[in-house]
């Protein structure tokens, strides 16, 4: 369960010395607390979702773009089928157990690897659709640039994460008002409770 | 996220002083270098000729990971191991590698030449990567470029559109500025590494 954002953008604009909102919009203050969020998501494994995915047949290479609201991906971390869990691999241990891997066929998926931050392969490839259960760090919410929210929405995000929000999204408010001085502040901070993770 | 979602949260983060006329070009400088830091990849088709040994990357492609013909993996070979083998230039048969002068080469030659055209690719069910895979047709594995991605890379991608913007020479130019900009957009990348 999240925070109210209202209180949030309160604090923000206390931390960049503008409680009357003068030089800066409380949308604007909403909007950069957004992308704070999403980042915090896929930066700390802050958030994690279920997706499915429905394998089409002799194929073995799928993009996250695929997966409803699989756009918002950050990382994946496990497949699932049937209460099988399967695997991660190297994309060189493919080649290695068979030059054919690429349209090779089995009975089951048996490995998974990642490719960049766009496509997986699920190998080997079925000659049937199957059902897979794909678990990955998602940022929760995909802020456009008409984006602006309202101050009773509720952040996304456990409230365990809410210091890591705050600090990210004054690092970037603190830039709007050239306050390049203070930069180092939340840095330090961001990186101590990486650490602590 | 777009050109123009990214520039929209530059005048977020820049009052609107930067030059605009410059961020679809700031834009697309930072996209290749998301690309070539190999944050996007992706598999496509490259049909075959004949006797026809040298092929081109597709446009947006930029750095050539793996090539298969048909259902095989090919070998990567380097043009110096391959001279060791006389008349190579020449031989003819299923293609087995691939050769490439260097990373920013864009064309990749296959060897043996491939005496067999590839069929044409026939959309039955929409998938060219599976049941309509065409017989006798390469495929290759690259980083590309995307003209839009993930949205929550946005504000990286105008911190790093923002640096860019305010080391151009021009009246909007501020050196503190944009290596701010450019120390947190490091700084984020930090946190997502």
């Amino acid at each position: 369960m999240g925070e109210t954002v209202g209180p949030l953008v309160d604090e923000l604009l206390r931390r960049i010395r503008d409680v009357g909102a003068q030089g800066t919009s409380r949308a604007l203050v909403r909007r950069f607390l957004a992308h704070a969020e999403g980042l915090v998501a896929i930066a700390f494994d802050a958030h994690i979702e279920t997706f499915t995915l429905t394998t089409t047949p002799e194929r073995c290479v799928y993009a996250n773009s695929e997966l409803t609201g699989g756009t918002r991906i950050g990382k994946l971390l496990t497949f699932r089928e049937s209460n099988r869990d399967i695997p991660p691999s190297p994309l060189e241990a493919f080649a290695a157990h068979s030059l054919s891997w690429f349209r090779q066929l089995g009975p089951r998926p048996e490995a998974w690897t990642a490719l960049g931050k766009d496509l997986f392969v699920l190998w080997p490839a079925g000659s049937t659709a199957r059902t897979v259960e794909v678990r990955a760090v998602a940022a929760p919410l995909a802020p456009d640039d008409t984006y602006t929210g309202s101050d009773g929405d509720t952040t996304t995000l456990d409230t365990r994460w809410t210091p890591q929000i705050l600090d990210l999204a004054e690092l970037f408010l603190l830039l709007r008002v050239r306050r390049l001085d203070a930069l180092k502040a939340p840095m330090e901070r961001l990186k101590a409770l990486q650490v602590v993770g | 996220m777009n050109a123009a979602t990214v520039a929209a949260l530059v005048e977020d983060l820049n009052h609107g002083l930067q030059d605009t006329t410059r961020t679809q070009q700031e834009f697309d400088e930072t996209v290749e270098h998301l690309a070539r830091a190999g944050l996007w990849v992706e598999v496509s088709l490259v049909p075959l000729t004949a006797g026809t040994h040298l092929y081109t990357l597709p446009d947006n492609a930029l750095v050539l990971l793996h090539a298969f013909y048909d259902d095989r993996q090919l070998d990567r070979e380097r043009v110096e191991d391959m001279d060791i083998m006389p008349g190579w230039r020449d031989h003819r048969g299923a293609p087995l590698a691939y050769v490439q002068a260097d990373e920013a080469d864009r064309t990749f030659r296959l060897y043996p030449i491939p005496t067999v055209a590839s069929k044409a690719y026939v959309p039955l069910y929409g998938e060219p990567l599976g049941r309509d895979y065409p017989s006798y047709t390469a495929a290759v594995l690259t980083t590309y470029r995307r003209t839009s991605f993930q949205p929550w890379l946005g504000m990286y991608a105008a911190l790093k559109v923002s640096a860019l913007e305010f080391t151009r020479d021009g009246k909007q130019r501020d050196e503190p500025f944009a290596k701010a900009c450019a120390d947190v957009a490091s700084f984020v990348a930090m946190l997502l590494a």
